[in-house]
């Protein structure tokens, strides 16, 4: 019997590989003759841009709808799409948007600024129900539309005065509002087909779109195609022909599809738990490893002794060792975390987040001692709370080690499922809590506006006169410079005060086949498959000797 | 046997409208709810969504009037009679319009200054568990399961479950049928020739495959066939699809789950084999100079296969059940994944859907094993009619 294994062993030692090899099998791939990507996805049952909001139903829709604006390539400003230009008036509360004329939808039915104006309409109905609702809220009389205080839709800050041009008013001025103009919500949906089969509307049967890709297949679960829009109003510069999407909840049978060449893009799956660093450290061409708008901190709350003393909750802060937490539980390559801004606006806004103070245990211990708790003298444990997740119980138990040794702190660790986790935290029963923030909004004020007396998600129940007035000052400051002095102004507010305990922001580890160009790094993790393309023999060659090849960004909108 | 199935009709009709019960008690006693993801919702943008599902309502004012202020914040409990708000009425008077009932307050209708008629929403509140059970046992008795959470209500709970199910029921038949023919015969054979090589073989055979759980036996397949001699593809079943493609990635799913089963099957099968060939009836069947093969088929193999149809009402469970690992593994779009992945979204609908699906399932199984075995074994039938 024991014979009978033995195969079975070496198929295994084989199967699992050595990386090396792998690299060098990955450029000798020869380039392929069909300009069709395939790429791995979760599933999505349903592609209503008015309403989606799961990553897996955005892959699909964004290459099939276009707002005015759309992601550039890369970092880089929103580029024209549905308008030419815009302009802003000098309290930049009022947009006016000139759109490009002669566009139609899929069907030849001319798209106009009308389209629009129904369309976030729609989206605002109550009886839309969308989720993404609230990313519209930054036009005048929005929210209260929305939440069914009035049912005059007139009252929305959005307005057609011809077919061409789209005059908006909006709640603040909004700095960032050309990246929201990108965002799903903001793409026209056709009225005409949405009217006719209701519901139904959005499946390859009836669907009409208006950008580079037409959805042509979708078996929720199964997979999902899209092939080039001969009406795209800039068709002859989408490369691709068609795109599979080949719908997995699990990410082994991601990673597989694409080691076997099924794809060639692993698409918005993660990589297996236990693959991720030896991915890392092979050196491998296809991998990649991009920086996130996502914050990983604990809350803090800030109403429990000992954490109600903001001394202590610096000195927690200030005892944690970040780097080696990055480098050797991590290994992700992820930034340490100072604060809750991530360093990813230095060329969108010119900002460069607040550098708070590094690990010191000196300081740590200093603090503490003045709060009157030396060497964690009169401190009861205190519970981290953390939920179900292999990654989130090693880090809790690396902070738990550090305050022990650094402060003599005892924390108890407490695993739950997240659904109870969300309900501790909302509650506020608790001392500190695992949380994370991704970006709503290409914008700093996102991550600071958690903190917000009146948020949601301020778990750390931290409510600051101060503070809510630093961020009201942002919202009301159209100036660009003045504004990231405010922001600066309500980080430093931030530090001082410590409701949270910043640890990391997020990466996202990815495998793309080296051929594949056009899909640059992006913030906002945006990447339009209308730039991507397979490189030229020539470039393939360049790409084989070693030569790492990015397509520039394109000019972005006025 | 009329009176004999409706009897077991009608009660089965009381186990599903049981097991309805419970479940739907068991899936409010989770904590947590449907629209706790990474982030909370805005409150307003919550109330829209539990409108749809019928998880919210609103309070109506009920005076014309300027709001002045909000005395309840999203989140909050309140105590029936609790003031909620305050109005100022269109003759200069204050008034506080108090909550008629217990209720939990979910968003708030629009900010202080707002000109109210009469009628017009002032809160949204959540409906409670006892409205939504009524609410919900009375749509499935007309058969309406509702929509799915995870569609944003764009989808009926049948009509997902009508996309699934034949996928499920293809993959649970074509492994039921691996099973039984490679059980039975390969218990068959060991039964009539115990102690001999073969025999040896189908029963080392049978214990591996006994002790192999799916979730080792299926991605050590899938490595094998698909990531390293990439024979077999992953992905894209297709019920009644019979071309290669297709086909193909049926193979693996099917077999692992059949495999299993097999192997049980094989030793029940033996057993019986075993058991009756040393009874009366077929001592008087060779004594009668009957050929073997038909005092095997006829005689023996009849009484001895008694046992597996007993156990295929708990199989039909377990391929059924089992399948959830398999269709995860194999990236088979059946009815398995509903059951992890509405409940741990709280996808109310889509669980009681699966529910109540597998259990009327299970109780229609036990009902045809029980015909099965009347028509088989005649101490049976004497027994019911």
């Amino acid at each position: 019997m024991r014979q009978a294994f033995l195969p079975i062993l070496c198929l295994l030692a084989v199967a699992c590989g050595r990386e090396p090899d792998r690299a060098a099998q990955l450029l000798a791939e020869p380039l392929p003759q069909h300009r069709h990507l395939s790429f791995a996805s979760g599933g999505m049952e349903f592609l209503d841009p008015a309403r989606v909001a799961e990553t897996a139903g955005h892959h699909l829709m964004m290459n099939a709808f276009e707002g005015l604006y759309v992601y550039n390539r890369g970092d880089g400003p929103p580029v024209p799409s549905m308008a030419t230009s815009h302009d802003v008036s000098p309290d930049g509360k009022t947009w006016t948007i000139h759109l490009r004329t002669g566009v139609t939808w899929s069907d030849g039915v001319p798209l106009t600024a009308h389209d629009f104006v129904w369309s976030w309409r729609r989206v605002l109905d109550p009886k839309t129900a969308s989720r993404s609702a609230q990313l519209l809220w930054f036009l005048d009389g929005a929210q209260a539309f929305n939440e069914g205080a009035t049912t005059n839709p007139e009252t929305v800050g959005v307005h057609a005065p011809d077919d061409n041009t789209l005059v908006i008013q909006l709640k603040n001025p909004t700095p960032f509002f050309l990246d929201l103009l990108c965002e799903m919500p903001y793409v026209p949906t056709p009225r005409h087909v949405v009217e006719g089969w209701q519901e139904a509307w959005a499946t390859p049967a009836h669907i009409v779109s208006n950008g580079p890709f037409l959805l042509t297949k979708h078996e929720n679960r199964v997979v999902s195609e899209l092939v080039k829009n001969p009406r795209y109003w800039d068709a002859p510069n989408v490369w691709l022909d068609a795109i599979s999407v080949l719908h997995t909840e699990s990410d082994q049978t991601a990673y597989d599809w694409y080691e076997v060449g099924k794809t060639q893009w692993q698409g918005d799956t993660s990589l297996p738990v236990d693959r991720a660093p030896s991915l890392r450290a092979s050196g491998r061409p296809d991998f990649h490893s991009d920086p996130k708008l996502c914050s990983y901190y604990f809350s803090v709350r800030v109403d429990r002794p000992p954490m109600d003393d903001a001394r202590v909750r610096r000195a927690v802060n200030l005892a944690i060792d970040k780097e080696r937490l990055a480098l050797h539980i991590l290994r992700g390559g992820q930034p340490v975390a100072m604060n809750t801004v991530p360093d990813l606006f230095r060329t969108s806004h010119g900002y460069t987040p607040f550098a708070g103070e590094g690990f010191n245990p000196e300081h740590a211990r200093q603090l503490l001692a003045e709060a009157g708790h030396a060497e964690g003298k009169g401190l009861a444990p205190m519970t981290l709370y953390f939920n179900t997740g292999e990654g989130h119980r090693l880090i809790a138990e690396f902070v738990q080690r550090n305050l022990q040794e650094n402060l003599g702190v005892q924390v108890q660790l407490a695993n739950m499922e997240w659904g109870t986790l969300l309900k501790t935290l909302l509650a506020g029963d608790f001392a500190i809590g695992r949380s994370s923030w991704c970006a709503d909004y290409p914008d700093p004020l996102t991550f600071l506006e958690v903190f917000h007396s009146a948020s949601k998600a301020n778990y750390s129940g931290y409510k600051s006169a101060e503070y809510d007035g630093a961020l009201a000052a942002i919202s009301a400051e159209p100036d660009m410079q003045k504004r990231n002095a405010l922001l600066h102004h309500a980080e430093e507010i931030l530090d001082r005060d410590m409701p949270l305990t910043p640890l990391f922001h997020y990466t996202w580890s990815y495998l793309l086949r080296p051929f594949v160009l056009g899909y640059e790094r992006h913030a906002q993790d945006m990447h339009p498959l209308k730039y991507v393309r397979w490189a030229t023999p020539d470039e393939w060659t360049r790409i084989q000797k070693g030569e790492v090849i990015h397509l520039p960004p394109l000019p972005g909108g006025n | 046997m009329a009176r004999f199935l409706l009897r077991r009709l009608l009660a089965g009709v009381v186990t599903l409208w049981v097991v309805a019960s419970l479940s739907f008690g068991l899936m409010r006693l989770a904590p947590g709810g449907p629209f706790q993801r990474d982030k909370p919702l805005a409150p307003a943008v919550e109330a829209n969504l539990r409108r749809t599902f019928g998880l919210a309502a609103d309070v109506p004012a009920d005076a014309a009037g300027t709001l002045v202020q909000f005395l309840v914040r999203p989140g909050q409990v309140v105590q029936r009679g609790q003031p909620i708000a305050e109005i100022r009425l269109q003759n200069g008077q204050m008034t506080k319009p108090s909550a008629v009932s217990d209720l939990t307050v979910i968003a708030l209708v629009g900010t202080p200054g707002r000109v109210l008629k009469s009628g017009d929403p002032l809160l949204a509140r959540a409906t409670s568990a006892w409205e939504q059970y009524v609410r919900a046992m009375a749509s499935y008795a007309r058969l309406d399961f509702g929509v799915t959470y995870a569609s944003e209500g764009t989808e009926t709970v049948l009509a997902t479950l009508a996309k699934a199910f034949p996928v499920s029921l293809e993959l649970g038949f074509l492994a039921l049928l691996l099973a039984l023919v490679l059980g039975v015969s390969a218990g068959l054979v060991s039964g009539l020739y115990p102690n001999s090589r073969l025999d040896h073989l189908s029963m080392t055979g049978a214990l591996l495959a006994v002790s192999m759980s799916s979730i080792v036996l299926g991605p050590l397949l899938k490595l094998i066939f698909c990531v390293h001699l990439r024979w077999l593809d992953v992905g894209g079943w297709e019920p009644l699809a019979l071309d290669w493609p297709h086909t193909q990635v049926k193979i693996l799913p099917v077999l692992t789950l059949g495999l299993i089963y097999a192997a049980w099957f094989a030793r029940l099968t033996r057993a019986g084999m075993l058991e009756v060939a040393r009874q009366d009836f077929i001592r008087t069947a060779r004594a009668k100079g009957l050929p073997e093969h038909f005092v095997v088929m006829r005689h023996a193999f009849r009484a001895a296969i008694l046992p597996v149809v007993s156990f295929l009402g708990p199989a039909l469970a377990g391929i059924v059940t089992g399948s959830t690992v398999i269709e995860q593994v194999f990236q088979v779009p059946g009815v398995g994944e509903f059951f992890v992945t509405s409940a741990v979204n709280r996808d109310y609908p889509m669980v009681m859907g699966t529910v109540i699906l597998y259990s009327s399932l299970l109780i229609l199984a036990n009902l045809l094993v029980d015909v099965l075995q009347a028509a088989l074994d005649p101490r049976v039938r004497g027994g019911h009619d």
